[in-house]
């Protein structure tokens, strides 16, 4: 079999959501399943996996994780009560896709998600 | 100080396992140091594993199987120098092949380490596609581990746990099998098979 090239994507996203504050863990879950879904869209990616760690400003932490795009998001942890914000680190290791592809998916994917939950997200270095 | 080198594809269940295996190491007393190697160039694991007050080393951005091969080595002399471990736990990236890992033992000098073992790590969700997909990574990892566990036993059929099971069997027939849970929790049997001490 031809080598799958692999190239993960790091990325440190500050997100914002008001009025759904309980909701996080369906939205990261939903956004970490979807973007497994894009990239298996594509034909060419297999997903290594595909995993984050949400922290929040008061304590608290999400773990999500997901290794196929038909199999539901593994979550650990737990979210504080009415917290608007979260610094969520994604690492998205998915054989045969380039750096600058899952770039753009994940990106797509994000505001995506963002209008739907009438939230916000930005990019923040490493 | 004795060694325990982690291994299996990316998203195995490495962690889910280590966190458990390490906090009851420490709750009986003994000392722990964890390296974490993550192919990202930031590390997931490493900051649970803070969150969690575990005592972590990450090397990331790369693979401890190669790129990052004299990082691995100068982390576990750093640790035999100035630390007084029992228990050094090796998580590798899920893309690193454990065989060069082991290879790379002869060339730490610190003090001799007291035991050595490879545990592999499968998927039953997902052995069998990558198999078909990874074949020398997959089967290199299962090769060499001296334990092997069938994880995400809560989330698996039985046909799933069994079919991982025999595939895992017929790679490395010496190698004993055990299951475990995806969640954070390892049964007390499973954890004093790990140690490398009597309770």
């Amino acid at each position: 079999m031809e080598e799958l090239i692999l190239e993960p994507y790091t990325v440190n996203q500050s997100w914002r959501l008001v009025g759904d504050a309980d909701k996080w863990e369906n939205l990261i879950s939903e956004f970490m399943e979807t973007l497994a879904h894009r990239c298996a869209e594509t034909g060419k990616g297999m997903i290594g996996h595909i995993k984050a760690l949400a922290l929040f400003p008061d304590g608290g932490y999400l773990r999500v994780s997901v290794v196929s795009p038909i199999l539901p998001a593994g979550v650990e942890g737990s979210v504080p009560t009415d917290c608007s914000e979260l610094m969520l680190t994604l690492n998205v290791i998915v054989y045969g896709l380039g750096r600058d592809v899952l770039e753009q998916l994940t990106r797509e994917t994000a505001d995506h998600l963002t209008k739907k939950w009438k939230g916000g997200m930005t990019i923040k270095a490493l | 100080m004795h060694l325990l080198l982690f291994s299996g594809f990316l998203g195995s269940g490495k962690t889910s396992l280590i966190i458990p295996l390490s906090d009851a190491a420490v709750q009986s007393g003994h000392r722990v140091a964890i390296i974490v190697n993550e192919i990202g160039e930031m590390g997931i694991d490493n900051q649970l594993m803070r969150q969690l007050k575990l005592n972590v080393w990450e090397l990331v951005a790369g693979c401890i199987c190669c790129t990052l091969s004299g990082d691995l080595i100068a982390t576990l002399q750093t640790l035999d120098l100035d630390y007084a471990l029992d228990l050094v736990i090796v998580e590798a990236s899920g893309a690193a092949d454990p065989n060069s890992i082991l290879r790379l033992l002869p060339y730490y000098k610190g003090r001799s380490l007291t035991s050595v073992r490879t545990v592999t790590v499968v998927d039953p969700l997902r052995l069998s596609i990558l198999i078909e997909v990874m074949t020398p990574l997959i089967t290199s990892q299962i090769q060499c581990a001296d334990l092997i566990i069938v994880s995400k036993n809560d989330l698996a059929t039985s046909e799933q746990i069994e079919s991982a099971r025999r595939s895992a069997h017929e790679i490395n027939p010496t190698a004993r099998i055990v299951s475990a849970a995806a969640r954070a929790h390892l049964e007390a049997e499973l954890i004093s098979e790990l140690f490398p001490w009597k309770n």
